[in-house]
């Protein structure tokens, strides 16, 4: 039997015309226009995926539910269904030819975003990006849009109606981690920050679809727009597989599928009442959420729930024009309370965790103030046993200190308050039985030391570090002057340099960094901009090399077309880092004589010496310039003794 | 052949066919008869591979139609609620079918459409839906199956129309060897097409008969006797209604028309006419027999 039919297919372009006007029209061009417009605002422009996504990702939730219910748009009618069961084409063929078409489509509709967002990248000069994110842009939303198409033809096959389908869809993306989520918030909402989850709900967490979608729509709504996806490669792959894996489960059950319910929900008043309990328990749980510890009396409390779930249950059975047994229906409802409420009851409740060493795999910084433990997303576990056992101790003293709090009933949160020159730590805790706990802490300054120099000396810590200092940078932002950098420029092997021999005290001591010279690089892995922040302190002849880049990069642009005229801002300053440095105050200066002089001069710097700053705004781009030679700028341009 | 053998169709609690048997022979028109709601659309709709059928088999030769492209290549289904993809012409979807039927004759659509005066390039969904039908049997008999299969097809067509398809159907049937089932609750419709008669009720097939038989086998007698006969005196009869109009007496007989004549004479009747009955006496007759003194 065949898979596939040409003529089908064809058939079914055809009847997509109007979802493809409204994704390769609007979609796209609005797509188009955005993009162009946050690119043309700002100079230099740091790329991410999120910012390349801002209008594709709000697309995942709609277009491929739209292009299903396009492609198989004769299910919801007898007329239909009649016309299209009765051609000779088997029910796998109708399908996957179907599945097809989407595919094409999604596939088309990515493509020409990437080309076109890609387009306006290149053709936009201050755009400093990595050509990566646009094949990751592809790949993912290339995954996630059929993903969702998948499951929507899953849920089509399996339901009578529209609603049907949605719920369905809801149910399939949502339903899992939306449980645990509750369940971590649910911990979280002890007034210790912590939580426990197992290792079902650590790959469901991780791995779901569910982690792109609510993370990339979570960054792009709560975060504007800066926001940073955490996905992995696994994220991806396992998104691909689950849809393989729906493709199947869908075709089998369309093959199942009987045509003659094709206005109900389902057939069986079974699964009505089965959906009907799992979209309700999450809406429980949600108005649990929603309510706690607000608003009015606990009575009145619990009859807005009631009545707010009531009203579910009657607009669900009547929407999905099923009517079981009332008797059910009540059963269905009183049960799924019962169960939601007592799960609630049973793991809202304070808890401690008593922590013995043998049971510790490895210990996380997933944050610390004034220290840069990690990159991005990624914990890096230790397991240098000197540092586990001080942590632990740590984390138990701090678990006493907290219960004698509790039991004077003081409200002030004061484990996290700041003690001097203490650092907060927010920790993970793996355990050998692949359970993570998070914890808190807070390191006094000789117990921070002491912590980063046992870490120096872990190998494993140092390699991953080292690793991530090694990636290719794409951008650099010395001291807010942002550049791009291409392999082979001087900034690169400025670069090199300052990686071969860089320290690991000096990389985690973000201190260090924070009143002297810094270099921040922009690298681009796992779909995420890194920014890894270097002192050049002790780096001086990097330094120079950087600064004379940036004044090659200067005196390009000013004998280019740059229009002079539209100077907005002048500042030109003393850098000394011996002595305080100080601005130069000036009451006038010839314009175009200071332009000639930073063309024509010699572009290398000594950052070791003191060196002049000269800070230009022209048309809303900075540009600036460095030079040893304060003495001969003072005479010639500012024409002082 | 198609062989529906020991089949039921439930809907949720509700049977609405149960234990339907019986058999479409190559090269006939049959007329599948029974009251709206009575199952008819269902049936068809299991025979074409639309519903499964919960109990029995449907087989075209040997094989299982539902989901048998091979089996439905060869038949044809024109609903009651005839549908076309939206925005297409007569012609669009006469290019879909072309594709999709490996038999479809696109020169013999548009002889059909010329004869009917249907335009090949207007939006089918502009058409009225007389139109719509004729343009969907058009399709269908343009595909040269070998069964096919109308449900109220003829409905909403005027008669001048109508008589052009029934001869298509007619020629298709002498050339192809092709069969119709035609279900209907109009018996006058099928009157001059059917050759084989299948009557529907309550999800059962009553009965499935050559139309000749059953016009041979039934007949109207109309007698008059110069002495009083009452019904026993035509016991020895297979006498399906009596009726005493004054001294006319009206018979419905069963049998072999020479040997009820015999009979009759023998009795010595001033009056003995033989009067043809339509396929809706015949209709309400055999039901009657049957024990359904009211099809709804």
């Amino acid at each position: 039997m065949a898979w596939w039919n040409k003529n089908y297919f064809i058939q079914n372009i055809k009847k997509s015309k109007n979802i493809l006007l409204f994704a390769f029209g609007f979609m796209t061009l609005l797509n188009g226009i955005s993009f162009y417009n946050t690119v043309a605002s700002s100079n230099p422009f740091l790329l991410t995926i999120e910012k390349l996504s801002s209008i594709t990702i709000f697309g995942v939730f709609f277009l491929p539910i739209l292009l299903s219910m396009t492609l198989f748009n004769y299910i919801y009618k007898k007329t239909s269904i009649d016309f299209t069961a009765s051609l000779p084409l088997s029910r796998k063929t109708i399908f996957f030819t179907n599945t097809v078409a989407g595919f094409t489509i999604i596939f088309l509709f990515i493509l020409v975003n990437t080309l076109l967002l890609g387009l306006i990248t290149g053709l936009s000069p201050g755009v400093i990006y990595s050509p990566y994110m646009f094949i990751d842009y592809f790949i993912i939303f290339l995954v996630l849009y059929f993903f969702l198409f998948t499951v929507s033809n899953l849920a089509l096959s399996l339901g009578g109606n529209k609603i049907t389908q949605i719920a369905l869809i809801l149910l399939i993306v949502f339903f899992v981690p939306f449980l645990i989520y509750t369940m971590m918030y649910l911990y979280e909402r002890q007034l210790r920050v912590r939580f426990s989850i197992t290792t079902f709900a650590n790959i469901v967490h991780s791995y779901s679809p569910y982690s792109i979608i609510t993370n990339g729509i979570a960054s792009l709504v709560l975060s504007g727009l800066y926001g940073s996806f955490t996905l992995t490669s696994m994220h991806v792959l396992w998104t691909l597989l689950l849809s393989i894996l729906y493709f199947f489960i869908g075709s089998y059950f369309f093959k199942k599928k009987e045509f003659e319910y094709f206005d109900t929900s389902f057939k069986s008043p079974k699964v009505h009442l089965l959906v009907q309990a799992l979209t309700l328990s999450p809406l429980a749980l949600f108005l649990f959420l929603m309510f706690i510890g607000r608003g009015p009396s606990e009575g009145s409390i619990v009859l807005l729930f009631l009545f707010l779930l009531v009203i579910y249950v009657l607009i669900y059975n009547r929407i999905t024009k099923c009517k079981p047994k009332r008797i059910f229906t009540i059963l269905t409802f009183v049960g799924t309370l019962l169960m939601v409420y007592g799960y609630i009851y049973v793991i809202d409740r304070p808890r401690t965790v008593t922590y013995q060493e043998e049971d510790v795999e490895s210990i996380s910084i997933e944050y610390a103030s004034n220290y840069a433990f990690k990159i991005g997303e990624d914990l890096i576990p230790i397991s240098n046993s000197s540092i586990k056992t001080e942590l632990l101790h740590k984390i138990m003293q701090n678990q006493i200190e907290h219960e004698e709090l509790n039991s004077t009933e003081e409200q002030e949160d004061s484990y996290t308050s700041d003690r001097g020159s203490s650092t907060f730590f927010m920790l993970v805790i793996n355990m050998k039985d692949h359970r993570s706990i998070r914890e808190n802490i807070t390191l006094t300054k000789e117990e921070t030391t002491w912590l980063l120099q046992e870490l120096a000396k872990d190998e494993h810590y140092q390699k991953r570090l080292k690793e991530e200092i090694s990636l290719q940078a794409i951008g650099i932002d010395y001291e807010g002057y942002f550049l791009k950098v291409s392999p082979g420029d001087a900034i690169s092997k400025a670069l090199t340099s300052l990686k071969e021999n860089y320290p690991l005290k000096d990389y985690l001591d973000k201190d260090n960094g924070r009143y002297n010279p810094s270099l921040t690089l922009y690298t681009y892995k796992d779909y995420k901009l890194k920014e890894i922040t270097l002192s050049l302190k002790n780096y001086s002849k990097e330094e120079s090399l950087i600064l004379e880049a940036i004044n090659r990069k200067t005196q390009k642009e000013l004998s280019s077309n740059l229009k002079k005229d539209n100077l907005n801002y002048l500042d030109i300053d003393i850098i000394d880092k011996e002595e305080n440095n100080e601005p130069i105050s000036f009451d006038k200066i010839d314009l175009d004589k200071m332009f000639s002089y930073i063309e024509a001069k010699d572009p290398v710097v000594d950052s070791s010496k003191p060196y002049l700053v000269i800070c230009m705004v022209i048309d809303n781009r900075q540009y600036f310039f460095y030079s040893n030679d304060i003495t001969s700028f003072e005479k010639e341009i500012l024409n002082k003794d | 052949m198609i062989k529906v053998t020991h089949v039921v169709k439930r809907f949720q609690d509700k049977e609405v066919l149960s234990d339907v048997n019986f058999t479409l022979e190559e090269n006939g028109i049959y007329g599948l008869i029974g009251a709206n709601g009575v199952g008819k659309s269902t049936l068809l709709r299991l025979i074409n591979g639309i519903y499964a059928p919960d109990e029995g088999t449907i087989t075209f030769g040997k094989e299982a139609i539902f989901d048998c492209p091979k089996a439905k290549e060869k038949m044809f289904f024109i609903p009651d609620e005839v549908y076309f993809y939206p925005n297409y012409t007569l012609y669009d979807m006469a290019l879909f079918y072309n594709a999709i039927y490996p038999s479809f004759n696109l020169s013999k659509l548009k002889e059909m459409a010329d004869e009917l005066k249907l335009s090949m390039e207007e939006k089918i969904e502009h058409l009225s839906k007389g139109q719509k039908r004729q343009c969907s049997l058009i399709l269908a008999l343009a595909s040269r199956c070998a069964y096919y299969f109308f449900d109220e097809t003829f409905d909403g067509i005027d008669p001048v129309i109508r008589k052009a398809i029934k001869k298509w159907m007619i020629d298709l049937m002498v050339e192809e060897k092709t069969t119709f089932l035609i279900a209907s609750h109009n018996l006058r419709e099928l009157e001059d097409l059917c050759d084989h008669l299948a009557i529907l009720y309550n999800g059962k097939i009553l009965f499935e008969k050559e139309t000749d038989d059953l016009k041979r086998q039934l007949f109207k007698v109309q007698l008059h006797f110069k002495k009083d006969l009452e019904k026993e005196d035509f016991a020895s009869l297979d006498l399906l209604s009596y009726q005493k109009m004054g001294s006319i007496i009206t018979l419905i007989l069963r049998g072999e028309e020479k040997e009820v004549r015999k009979q009759l004479e023998k009795m010595k009747p001033d009056l003995l006419d033989f009067i043809p009955l339509t396929l809706e006496e015949i209709f309400i007759y055999e039901m009657e027999a049957l024990g359904y003194g009211v099809v709804e």
